[in-house]
């Protein structure tokens, strides 16, 4: 059932059976996953035999792939079948060490830069790093999931079920149209029914449907950004990477144009600090502000805290907001050290995060 | 919202009023959700030491949209989708006490009792707060509960209270 990219309909043309079929097969399409999702794990332990490099993790099992995005003939990628917006979700989990750091990050066609997503102090037990981040594709375009340990020797990494150590790669949208969406009339006996306003409106209804709902943005730092200890001061995000709709303008906060629900991620790269200033703790979070306000709410809502007992943190929160038109996320970084700390800006691959409607309210 | 796939039609048939208006509740289910409940705890809850803990849900976020959960089963989250279906899920924890010992965090899936962790917080790991995601097959039918777990040594709590503390959401990504 595959998506049909909808035509554009003239005043006075009937839409066919054939027509009413390539609607029906597109909200099919949509409701199965887009088309296009892939989630691998392994079956086997592995070994990550660099202390200190980034390891691609060759997967061997899917445990769903539509659209045929992973083989085991290229055990490491996972490709995009089609231009697109696509989610990229992954975790490891790490045999029990407390020296270095463990990481995870993903890379693209095989070359730099390397997306570092989470970046965590090593600790015995069961230590797991969980990932999240979204990427623009075109097809044939390829994810790697990699895996980053720096305990001074060999490692190994927890496998065998697929809730272990896994990645996934699902197509949310695209970017290239920017649609509107309208809620669709009811109908009722005697109503006109074939009308070239009904499949203009379905189409456009169905672009808006694929093509994120017209609201996504993946935003970075242009610069290094210095916080204070305790503060949770927004970040000004400088460059767009992906932009769909009005969910950002230059300098200002992630904003909702329509009502929905969104789904926020933060990646925050922490600069290596001096021994002495590391403090117990790293973060991230946001607040939320009314629709015109220039003040936030008071509530803060932290996501993701670690370690600054190691260099090279990085952390990754992830959440999911209910937000009205107009409101705005401010996106903070968090830490405990004595003195102030640095997030790194100036480049796509440091401190980042989007913002992109997920369904409506 | 509920989304009816509807057959395929045939030379010069005509779709009737009800199949129309079911091609228009498709297009809502598809906008709004078939599945969508996000799930916060308005107290402290406590979780001894050593002892993996599922999370008793008792507060929700704005609208719930199906997902099966309710205040008689409250830390199941079901896919009452009438399809086996993947899921988003985003779980955040925030715990009272992180000094001591390994915090550690995740949903179980009841069918096979597999386990998709957050990333997980050592002794003076900072750790107050995880933020996990995971994107998982669940049956028609089957349910996700949320766990968390410590060694701090001695019972601790995680944080409840309102929606910035410990918090889970559960919506339907897509049929296979």
């Amino acid at each position: 059932m595959p998506f049909t990219e909808p035509p554009n309909w003239q005043i006075g043309q009937t839409p066919s059976h054939t027509d009413v079929n390539d609607v029906l097969a597109s909200l099919e399409a949509l409701r199965h996953l887009n088309d296009a999702a892939v989630r691998v794990y392994r079956t086997s332990d592995f070994t990550v035999s660099s202390s200190g490099v980034r390891t691609m993790l060759p997967w061997t099992n899917d445990a769903f792939n539509r659209g045929s995005l992973w083989s085991s003939g290229a055990a490491t990628r996972k490709i995009a079948p089609l231009d697109g917006i696509y989610l990229h979700v992954a975790q490891a989990e790490w045999a029990s060490n407390n020296a270095g750091i463990r990481g995870i990050g993903a890379r693209i066609n095989g070359s730099s830069p390397d997306y570092d997503q989470q970046f965590q102090t090593a600790q015995t037990g069961t230590p797991r790093t969980n990932s999240a981040e979204i990427f623009l594709l075109d097809a044939g375009d390829y994810v790697e999931t990699y895996v980053y340990q720096s305990s001074g020797g060999s490692l190994g990494m927890v496998s065998g079920n697929f809730g272990d150590t896994w990645a996934g790669l699902r197509l949310l949208g695209t970017e290239t149209f920017t649609p509107f969406w309208t809620d669709p009339r009811t109908w009722a006996s005697g109503d006109k029914l074939h009308g070239w306003r009904l499949w203009t409106h379905w189409n456009d209804n169905l672009n808006a449907l694929r093509y994120l709902g017209g609201q996504a943005a993946k935003v970075s730092l242009l610069e290094n950004v210095s916080i204070s200890p305790g503060e949770r001061s927004p970040l000004s995000w400088g460059a767009a990477q992906i932009q769909v709709g009005n969910v950002w303008e230059s300098g200002a906060d992630l904003v909702a144009e329509v009502d929905g629900w969104y789904m926020l991620l933060v990646l925050l790269e922490w600069r290596n600090e001096p021994a002495g200033n590391v403090g117990a703790k790293r973060g991230c979070g946001y607040k939320i502000a009314d629709p015109g306000a220039s003040n936030y709410r008071s509530t803060n809502y932290d996501l993701q805290f670690q370690s600054g007992s190691q260099a090279g943190i990085r952390t990754n929160g992830k959440a999911f907001i209910p937000l009205r038109a107009g409101e705005r996320v401010g996106v903070y970084g968090l830490h405990d050290a004595e003195q102030s700390l640095t997030i790194n800006g100036g480049a796509p691959d440091r401190s980042r995060c989007s913002m992109h409607f997920h369904k409506g309210l | 919202m509920v989304y009816v796939p509807i057959a395929t039609y045939t030379s010069g048939q005509v779709p009737t009023e009800a199949q129309f208006n079911q091609i228009r509740d498709n297009f809502n289910a598809l906008r709004y959700g078939e599945q969508l409940v996000k799930l916060y705890i308005s107290s402290d809850q406590s979780v001894a030491n050593a002892t993996t803990t599922f999370i008793d849900w008792d507060s929700v976020v704005g609208t719930q949209v199906g997902t099966g959960w309710s205040m008689a089963n409250q830390r199941r989250l079901y896919n009452d989708s009438g399809n086996d279906a993947i899921m988003t899920v985003n779980f955040n924890v925030e715990w009272l006490t992180s000094a001591v010992g390994e915090r550690s965090a995740g949903v179980r899936r009841a069918s096979d009792s597999q386990s998709f962790n957050l990333p997980s917080n050592g002794a003076n790991q900072g750790g107050g707060n995880q933020s996990g995601l995971v994107e998982l097959f669940l049956a028609d039918g089957d349910y996700i509960e949320a766990f968390v777990r410590h060694t701090n040594g001695s019972t601790i709590g995680v944080h409840g209270g309102s929606d910035d503390r410990t918090h889970i959401f559960m919506s339907l990504a897509g049929l296979l």
